[in-house]
């Protein structure tokens, strides 16, 4: 990817070996996403002309935007490929002559919106979607009935005392916990895959968190509420099922459909995501699906997404399901799960609504009878290098396991954090949710990976959970 | 082999600095998307056909990735 005027030539580009030209679809690259630009490349490929728009991350100089950065040289090759000013001057873009703009990445939400209205291009959403990248604005939109109590909050800006950039906001921090109630959860207003979200569950709590905050020293001075501190949405999970679900759903227009209802295993604290599943169709419970598919439908009509792939996380709670956040993109691993047990294919879905078309129908999916499963191993919290993993030829031998695909090479430094990362997909089938809790059960005896410990060395050993052995 | 398998596999060994990749898995083997376009690359360039990206993004399943080309090609 070339610097200066940020673009580089492809030798075809968008056209095909007849002359026939396909559709330029905008793919906004920012930070990781639930595909690569790779992926997507090979997905749409067939159908699409990709022009990959990369938003710019500057001062970034850590591995992933160093891999980012090859992937993307090796991209240029094939298609188009220009960089993006993250903040301002997306009118600078080479938007023309694009038919649509989707992401795969949560960061990416915010440029695609910006960058579909700039160039009148069917919009992520009618209002211009701020309500999309924004959890502030979505709680706003969503209202007391669909969202749980919540409370903007500024950047701390002082821990006791007289603030660095503005008066002391401590005593809005502690009035919001009042009025929210604890224990609650404090999470950025704008981030994703649980990056740097707390559970709060007293007041000492909330006074590391403003301290952790103030020291990482993470956001701006701004007027701006940079944080949102939300009621804790208690529900009870039924070993294996969470009490917190998905629904991954295809809206086209003022077309809403509802594609699956993703049902996860319950997490790892604090909000790490350990797997998710289909059930087949028969055996999902007619009227709590029915509340859960409404509830998306209401919230997705509030936002006013009107040409997205969205993946909607909700929590059952005793007084019925509540929206913990609605993603105008698609979920992590969930393309392939959709796939496996719905016969849908949701990367293919997003490029036909972000250029005005309904999307295909999906053939009848051969394994809808099936429960369809992703466990992902998690990294440890702490950061390490990763030196190997062990027991993977007994989890493949493990009834319904098919596939134990792997995320982290050896020798990968992970950064640790409360963020979720996987060090493997186990994907697999089996009959209904008892299969699927031996299954777990049984690879999480045999499987573990083995780390030196960032930066002194030290050896640690880590379950499938990322949790020390030992 | 065919000239076209014995190509397609060396465009794999070349990607993934391993020899002998038949009946082997792509990922197993270290491969990353980053790779699987390097391959694609190499066989597209080289032989002036359609690599079956989706396909080995899919499967990892090296042997029937090879079996696609040939079959594209003969």
């Amino acid at each position: 990817m070339a610097a200066g005027t940020g673009e580089e030539s492809p030798t075809d580009p968008g056209g095909t070996a007849s002359g026939n030209r396909l559709p330029r679809l905008g793919i906004v690259v920012a930070g990781r996403g639930s595909l690569t630009p790779i992926e997507a490349y090979s997905a749409l490929r067939d159908s699409y002309a990709p022009v990959f728009l990369v938003v710019d991350a500057a001062g970034q100089d850590d591995p992933a935007s160093a891999a980012l950065e090859s992937t993307m040289r090796a991209l240029a090759r094939r298609a188009e490929v220009h960089r993006v000013p993250s903040a301002t001057g997306l009118v600078d873009a080479p938007i023309r002559e694009l038919s649509g703009i989707t992401t795969f990445c949560a960061d990416g939400v915010e440029p695609a919106c910006r960058l579909a209205s700039e160039a009148g291009l069917p919009p992520l959403a009618a209002d211009g979607g701020q309500g999309l990248y924004d959890k502030v604005a979505q709680r706003a939109a969503l209202g007391p009935e669909l969202s749980p109590r919540h409370q903007p909050l500024p950047t701390p800006c002082c821990t006791a005392g007289a603030g660095r950039h503005s008066p002391c906001n401590r005593q809005e921090w502690e009035q919001a916990a009042e009025s929210v109630g604890l224990p609650a959860v404090l999470k950025p207003a704008r981030g994703q895959a649980s990056r740097g979200v707390r559970r709060i569950a007293d007041g000492a709590d909330l006074s590391a968190a403003r301290h952790e905050i103030l020291a990482a020293d993470l956001d701006p001075p701004s007027d701006e509420p940079a944080w949102l501190l939300e009621e804790f949405l208690a529900g009870h999970h039924r070993w294996p099922r969470a009490a917190y679900v998905s629904v991954e759903s295809v809206v086209s227009g003022s077309d809403i459909r509802h594609v699956a209802l993703t049902h996860k295993l319950p997490m790892v604290e604090p909000f790490r995501e350990l797997g998710q599943y289909l059930l087949p169709r028969d055996l999902e419970p007619a009227g709590e699906q029915g509340a859960l598919l409404d509830c998306a439908s209401r919230a997705l009509t509030r936002l006013r997404v009107r040409n997205a792939v969205t993946h909607t996380e909700l929590m059952l709670t005793p007084d019925g399901p509540k929206v913990i956040e609605v993603n105008a993109r698609l979920g992590g691993l969930v393309r392939e799960l959709v796939r496996a047990g719905r016969g849908a294919d949701l990367a293919r879905a997003a490029a036909a609504v972000a250029v005005g078309n309904r999307p295909e129908n999906p053939d009848e999916p051969a394994a809808d009878r099936e429960l369809v499963f992703q466990y992902g191993p998690l990294a440890p919290v702490h950061p390490a290098v990763f030196v190997a993993a062990h027991g993977v030829a007994d989890v493949l031998s493990l009834p319904g396991v098919q596939r134990y695909l792997a995320h982290v090479s050896a020798g990968e430094l992970l950064g640790g954090g409360s963020e979720t990362v996987t060090m493997a997909v186990v994907s697999g089938a089996c009959r209904d949710e008892e299969e699927l809790a031996a299954v777990v059960t049984g690879l999480e005896k045999v499987l573990s990976y083995e780390y030196r410990l960032h930066p002194d060395g030290q050896a640690r050993r880590c379950d499938a959970r990322g949790v020390p052995i030992g | 082999m065919t000239d076209i398998e014995e190509s397609v596999y060396q465009a794999f060994e070349s990607a993934l600095g391993t020899g002998s990749v038949a009946g082997q898995n792509f990922f197993d083997l270290g491969g990353d998307s980053l790779l699987a376009l390097e391959v694609a690359t190499q066989v597209e360039e080289g032989l002036g056909c359609a690599f079956p990206l989706e396909e080995l993004f899919e499967t990892g399943d090296i042997d029937a990735v090879v079996a696609a080309v040939t079959k594209q090609l003969s």
